[in-house]
C-alpha cells in the first residue's frame, strides 16, 4: 500500500475558490469536497444562516504524496493566515490511488 | 406607518423574527431560500426589461443611473471616514462597501409596496439596482488597501467576483431579456413571472425575519454605537438621495427607489465579495448591521417615511 499524506482543509465557502486555485497551481488536481460544513471557530458560529454563503464552510480534502506536501504547505500556509480557516495533515495508507 | 405595518409580507418578517426569539424550530430549507431569491430577482430583471423596451432610454434615463453609480461609489468613503477610530480599519472599509452597495431584497420589497400603492416607475430602476452593486465593493476595497498597515493582495478577483455575481448577473440578463424577448412569448410566462411574485416575496420575507432574528444575536457584544451606526448611515443616505431626487425633479416612483437604494445596504452579494477581498474584516460586524438592523428599519418605518417626505416635496 502506498503512503500518502491526508490534507483537510476547512474554509468558508467564498474563501475556498482561492483555496482550491493555490492547490491547482501546485499540482493537485484531484481533490473532494464536503459542502455545507457547520461549525464554530474564530469567526464565531458556522451555521448556514445567510444568503450569501458566507457563513458556512466546506471540507477539502486530498491525498497527496509527501513530495507534492513539502512544496504546497508554505503557500497554503500563507493563504490560511491572510483569509482564515484551518488546515491538517495526517499519513495515511492508501489500498487504492 | 399602520398600513406599512399590517401589510402580510411585514408580518411574515415580523411572525419569522418572533419564531426564532421564541426558539421554534421553524426554518426554511436553504435551497428554498436561494430558489426564492433567485426568482424574485428574475422577475424583476424582467419586469424593468419589458418596462425599458416600451420607453426609450433617454438623457434623463441615463443621468439617473450616472448618479445611483456615482452614489454607490462615493457612499463608502463618507461611511469610512465618518466611522473614526471606533473600528478597526478592515472593519470600516467592510462596512463602508456593504452600506455603498445595495440590497435586492430591500429593493424587491420597495417595487411591491410601489405596486400596492400604484405609484408608477421606470424599468432604468432595476438597471440601477445592478449597477449600484459593484462600485461601492470596488471602493471598499481601494479604502482598505490605502489605509490598511497589512499586505493587501491584488483585488482582481474579488472585483471581478462583484460584479459577476449571481445577483447582478441574473438581473442583468432578465433585463437583456425582457428587452429582446417577444411580447407574446413573455405574456405566456407571466402566470410564473408576475402573478406568484407577491406570494413568493410574502414567503421570502418569512424567511428573512428568521434570518434577521439569528443574526441579531451577534450585535450583542459590539454595543450601542455599532446599532445607532447601523441605523444612521441609511438615513444619512436617504436624505442625500431625496435631496439629488428633488434637484433632479424626479417622479415619485425612480425617487422613491433610489431613496431605497441608497438606504439599504448589502447582505448578499457584499458578503459573499468582502470574504474574499477583506478577510480580515469582522462578518459577524456587518452582515448583522445590514440584515438585522438596517433592512427590518427600511422595511418597516423606512419606507412610509421617505415615501412621506417624497410625496411633500416632489
Amino acid at each position: 500500500m502506498d503512503t500518502r499524506k491526508k490534507l483537510e482543509i476547512i474554509v468558508t465557502n467564498p474563501e475556498a475558490k482561492p483555496v482550491l486555485l493555490l492547490l491547482e497551481n501546485h499540482g493537485i488536481t484531484h481533490y473532494s469536497i464536503i459542502r455545507d460544513v457547520y461549525g464554530r471557530g474564530d469567526r464565531g458560529i458556522q451555521d448556514g444562516n445567510d444568503l450569501s454563503d458566507t457563513f458556512i464552510n466546506v471540507l477539502i480534502i486530498c491525498f497527496i504524496t509527501t513530495e507534492t506536501f513539502e512544496v504546497v504547505k508554505e503557500s497554503l500556509r500563507a493563504e490560511l493566515s491572510r483569509q482564515g480557516g484551518v488546515a491538517v495533515v495526517s499519513d495515511v495508507s492508501s489500498l487504492k490511488h | 406607518m399602520i398600513d406599512n405595518l399590517l401589510n402580510p409580507a411585514i408580518l411574515f418578517f415580523a411572525l419569522g423574527f418572533f419564531a426564532t426569539l421564541v426558539k421554534s424550530d421553524l426554518e426554511i430549507p436553504q435551497s428554498i431560500s436561494k430558489f426564492v431569491s433567485l426568482y424574485l430577482l428574475m422577475s424583476i430583471g424582467l419586469k424593468g426589461g419589458i418596462q425599458i423596451a416600451a420607453n426609450p432610454i433617454t438623457a434623463d434615463i441615463l443621468i439617473i443611473l450616472g448618479v445611483a453609480i456615482a452614489f454607490s461609489a462615493l457612499i463608502p468613503f463618507a461611511v469610512f471616514f465618518s466611522l473614526g477610530n471606533r473600528f478597526r480599519v478592515e472593519d470600516k472599509a467592510a462596512i463602508a462597501a456593504t452600506y455603498g452597495s445595495v440590497s435586492a431584497v430591500t429593493f424587491v420589497t420597495a417595487v411591491n409596496y410601489l405596486g400596492q400603492l400604484d405609484i408608477a416607475f421606470g424599468g432604468h430602476m432595476v438597471a440601477a439596482l445592478a449597477l449600484m452593486e459593484a462600485p461601492a465593493l470596488i471602493s471598499g476595497f481601494w479604502l482598505y488597501k490605502r489605509y490598511s498597515t497589512d499586505t493587501v493582495q491584488d483585488s482582481g478577483h474579488s472585483n471581478w467576483e462583484a460584479i459577476t455575481n449571481a445577483s447582478v448577473l441574473l438581473i442583468l440578463g432578465a433585463i437583456v431579456i425582457g428587452i429582446i424577448a417577444n411580447d407574446a412569448a413573455l405574456d405566456r410566462v407571466k402566470p410564473f413571472t408576475e402573478s406568484l411574485f407577491q406570494g413568493m416575496l410574502m414567503f421570502f420575507l418569512l424567511d428573512m425575519g428568521l434570518l434577521a432574528s439569528k443574526r441579531i444575536s451577534a450585535l450583542r457584544d459590539t454595543g450601542i454605537v455599532t446599532i445607532m451606526v447601523a441605523i444612521l448611515i441609511p438615513l444619512i443616505s436617504a436624505a442625500l438621495a431625496i435631496a439629488i431626487s428633488w434637484l433632479l425633479s424626479l417622479n415619485l416612483g425612480d425617487a422613491f427607489l433610489l431613496t431605497i437604494l441608497c438606504a439599504s445596504a448589502s447582505y448578499i452579494a457584499a458578503p459573499a465579495a468582502l470574504r474574499i477581498a477583506i478577510p480580515k474584516a469582522n462578518a459577524g460586524l456587518y452582515v448583522p448591521m445590514a440584515l438585522a438592523i438596517t433592512f427590518p428599519m427600511n422595511l418597516i418605518f423606512g419606507f412610509p417615511l421617505y415615501l412621506k417626505i417624497l410625496q411633500s416635496i416632489l
